[in-house]
């Protein structure tokens, strides 16, 4: 009997209860290892402002990193990437997991823990196998975020050589490098990575409860709702920007028993933005179209998803590929996207209920068409290729490479 | 029991007014007391608030009323809905008790408008303690393929619109609606925030929501289709109006007690509000004395109402100014009569009407109307009266010295007097009736 392989995964925030997109793809490719065979332990150093589930193997910043990152919020990631060898508490606490653990390979997600982790294990001549886990081309996401927010070029600059510079080496350096799609994988593959894997994102199929469904229903019912567009997204700038482009402000195009429902922290976020502009005629009405349905737990979203008639995905920035295509691919709703929201999912781009439109009155009609045309049933061979992205199918080429190390 | 193909007019906004009727209410009276003359089809309703609920509005005793009144007097010696928000303020900071008076001294009127929506609440609450006459509230049912007419404005009520939305999703009936302007939302300068967010979530539910509209003027029209371009709403059918011309009436015109002047005048009527631009006026005054003209004397008849406080004191403190004008904040209809019988001629430097109601009144009383020359006022009497910028203080000082001379002002007054004729409401009424059948 062969004695299991143990994987360490490193990332910058816990996958316990996972909510946003990077935490659902982690928590799943541990899954997927478990399942495979691994033993597996997952560690994050991170910031709890921001998280309040994690494990005790998960590592927290410090009040004073937390204040680093308090100023400076868009590199909270590249901070908990050096404290794993410059924060002496940290890298005692990450030095005790490899010393008891014992990794055979360690997953690093997302290029910033090695940050730290190169120097350390270079200090103590540790060599385990490294797997990165590649989520976007991060140096690009993070500059046009830090233009889009008016930092100091300076400052963006500097920033974006450091990530940058990780994510070279850590291609070069790595045994294999996953990356969610295939531009994704040219760019690694262009820094140097020579051993490289297609994981892309994907879900896992989700269940309603009947009463997740019944709420939503009468919640609806009561305001003289039939139907239901569903935007799902996080607090993350190109969302809200994306569906400005694609969809707009004035909302008087959606039927009068039509509300575009935003669940997940862009809901908070969108009504943040519409909050600073005053005597602003689309944000006034805004609401007489939309829904702000907030965060939800997984079964109120499933529930939502259930009921809903058509989703979009008005993606036009951002790195990596989307895990809520892989979610409204798998739901048999109605879908209108960008193609830029079907990266990854290119094979998927034709089949029957999907909608691609990439500028906004395109995007508009789609909504309005998808809203009329029944739903058409897909035929066998767009269910299995539909199947492609439930995450065992979409992480089994990673697992079985990882299983070759 | 209700019949099938009914048509059902809205008194609601008439249903709880008391006194005289301003512009919007002789609207809905004059339509309203001929469809009741002539359709025995039509049946009347009000909205109640609280219950959400439509009740059978008896029109008929409703109208007896009115008519032992000695008739719908035409000037509002009662306050329309802005002033609401302000009376209201005023009675609550009144019954304020004194230690929160010191610590908070009484607000200015910018102040006041500012809290706007707040008092506007308690205002319609003050409001709504008047019981409206709904009859013996026997309660409303919309039955398929009937026709329900809204002639007032909606946007204090806004339950109002979306409970017939509701009803509306349900049976099919035809909703048509009386369109006086976009104020709030294309001059939102001119009043509070809050208020731009309720005017314009109304008007998205009128522009929506209406099977028809009926716009009081081309500027109206115009600005529906803008909003529902600017709003991507797909507008629906809209027919322009030409509104009955209401002219004050009296037996016994009389000088007012606080204008006891022998000496000529040009008369400003309208509520003292921002969008009436009487800054404009101010700098004309000054701009005609710097032409080295001795301005004529300047009666600004009205209550005051939004952002106004600065102008009027400039006017009443300036030494260019200070003895050139009268504020006449409560002239009766004896009064009116007598301003626009003895005035040189009026002037209305307004920079957005939905219609322009004492353009209209000038011009009815056989007077030059100097107006400015945006929105809807060119519709009232086209070459008749005389027209100038409200951004242009130069060229209205110009134009009122060129009217200063008696055979200029005298060749425009005969040509008024032989040319405007005054519009009937059973003109209007008839536009209205043929629009709804057109679309029935």
């Amino acid at each position: 009997m062969s004695i299991a392989k143990k994987i360490l995964i490193l990332s910058t925030y816990p996958i316990k209860n996972p909510q946003h997109g990077g935490q659902k793809r982690l928590a799943a490719i541990a899954n997927e290892y478990t399942k495979a065979g691994f033993v597996v332990k997952s560690v994050a150093i991170f910031n709890p402002s921001n998280y309040k589930d994690y494990t005790s193997d998960d590592i927290q910043l410090n009040s004073y990193l937390i204040h680093e990152v308090n100023k400076s919020p868009f590199t909270g990631d590249i901070i908990s990437g050096d404290a794993i060898f410059e924060d002496a508490h940290i890298r005692k606490q990450v030095m005790k997991v490899l010393n008891t653990f014992k990794p055979d390979i360690i997953h690093i997600e997302q290029a910033f823990p090695y940050l730290g982790l190169r120097p350390l294990l270079n200090s103590i001549g540790f060599r385990p196998k490294v797997v990165f886990g590649s989520q976007n081309v991060e140096y690009t996401m993070k500059e046009e975020m830090l233009n889009s927010l008016s930092y100091p070029s300076e400052f963006t600059r500097s920033i974006t050589k450091k990530i940058y510079d990780i994510e070279v080496k850590l291609s070069c350096e790595a045994d294999l490098v996953a990356a969610v799609s295939a531009d994704d994988l040219r760019v690694h593959e262009k820094m140097g990575a020579t051993h490289t894997v297609l994981a892309p994102n994907g879900i896992y199929r989700s269940v309603a409860s009947d009463s997740s469904v019944s709420f939503w229903k009468q919640t609806f019912g009561a305001m003289g709702v039939n139907k239901i567009i569903l935007f799902v997204g996080s607090a993350h700038p190109p969302n809200w920007i994306g569906f400005q482009d694609m969809a707009g402000m004035a909302l008087g195009f959606i039927p009068r028993d039509t509300r575009i429902v935003f669940a997940g922290s862009i809901s908070e976020y969108a009504q943040h933005e519409l909050g600073k502009l005053h005597y602003d005629i689309g944000a006034a009405t805004f609401e007489k179209r939309a829904y702000f349905a907030g965060r939800l737990s997984e079964d109120r979203l499933a529930g939502l998803l259930h009921i809903a008639d058509e989703i979009i995905l008005p993606i036009t920035e951002g790195g990596g590929s989307n895990l809520k295509t892989a979610e409204a691919i798998l739901s048999d709703k109605a879908v209108v996207a960008t193609s830029y929201a079907f990266r990854g999912y290119e094979q998927l781009k034709n089949i029957s209920g999907v909608f691609i439109a990439d500028n906004k009155n395109d995007f508009r009609r789609a909504m309005l068409e998808a809203l009329r045309v029944p739903n058409r049933k897909r035929t066998p061979e767009e269910r299995h290729k539909q199947e492609a992205v439930v995450w065992d199918n979409c992480l089994r080429d990673l697992v079985e490479k990882v299983k070759q190390l | 029991m209700s019949s099938s193909k009914t048509i059902w007019i809205d008194m609601s906004d008439l249903s709880q007014w008391k006194g005289h009727f301003t512009g919007i209410q002789r609207v809905v009276y004059n339509i309203a007391l001929r469809y009741s003359q002539d359709n025995a089809a039509v049946r009347f309703f009000c909205f109640d608030e609280r219950a959400r609920k439509f009740y059978e509005f008896d029109f008929a005793s409703f109208n007896d009323g009115i008519v032992s009144q000695s008739g719908v007097r035409t000037t509002d010696t009662r306050p329309g809905r802005k002033e609401l928000l302000l009376i209201g303020a005023k009675k609550i900071y009144t019954r304020t008790p004194s230690i929160v008076k010191k610590i908070a001294p009484a607000p200015k009127l910018k102040s006041v408008a500012k809290k706007g929506l707040g008092y506007y609440r308690r205002a319609k609450s003050l409001r709504q303690k008047i019981a409206p006459s709904t009859g013996g509230r026997q309660p409303v049912v919309f039955e398929e393929g009937d026709t329900v007419i809204v002639l007032g404005n909606t946007w204090d009520r806004p339950d109002l619109l979306l409970t017939l939305g509701a009803i509306k999703a349900e049976r099919k009936i035809l909703l048509f609606q009386v369109l006086y302007d976009m104020i709030p939302t294309f001059q939102p300068q001119a009043f509070n925030e809050e208020l731009f967010d309720v005017y314009t979530k109304n008007m998205f539910e009128v522009l929506t929501l209406s099977d028809g509209l009926l716009a009081i003027s081309k500027s109206t029209k115009k600005d529906a289709e803008l909003l529902c371009e600017q709003l991507c709403i797909t507008p629906p059918p809209i027919s322009v109006i030409r509104l009955g011309d209401s002219v004050p009436t009296s037996g016994h015109p009389r000088r007012p007690a606080g204008f006891q002047k022998d000496i000529p005048f040009i008369l400003c009527a309208g509520t003292i509000e921002a969008r009436k631009n009487h800054a404009l006026l101010y700098y004309a005054w000054k701009e005609g004395t710097l032409l080295g003209q001795d301005m004529p004397h300047l009666v600004i008849v009205g209550r005051p109402g939004w952002y106004t406080q600065d102008i009027v004191h400039a006017f009443k403190t300036d030494m260019q100014t200070r003895n050139k004008v009268t504020f006449l904040h409560n002239a009766n209809d004896d009064e009116l009569v007598w301003l626009y019988q003895n005035a040189l001629f009026t002037i209305y430097p307004s920079y957005y009407e939905g219609w322009g109601l004492p353009v209209a009144e000038s011009v009815a009383f056989g007077k030059l109307c100097l107006s400015s020359n945006q929105a809807s006022m060119p519709e009232i009497a086209g070459d008749l009266i005389d027209y100038f910028s409200p951004f242009d203080s130069k060229g209205c000082a110009e134009k009122i010295i060129y009217y200063l001379t008696p055979s200029h002002l005298k060749k425009k007054e005969q040509t008024i007097q032989a040319n405007y004729k005054l519009v009937s409401w059973d003109h209007t009424y008839q536009q209205v009736v043929r629009f709804v059948r057109e679309l029935s």
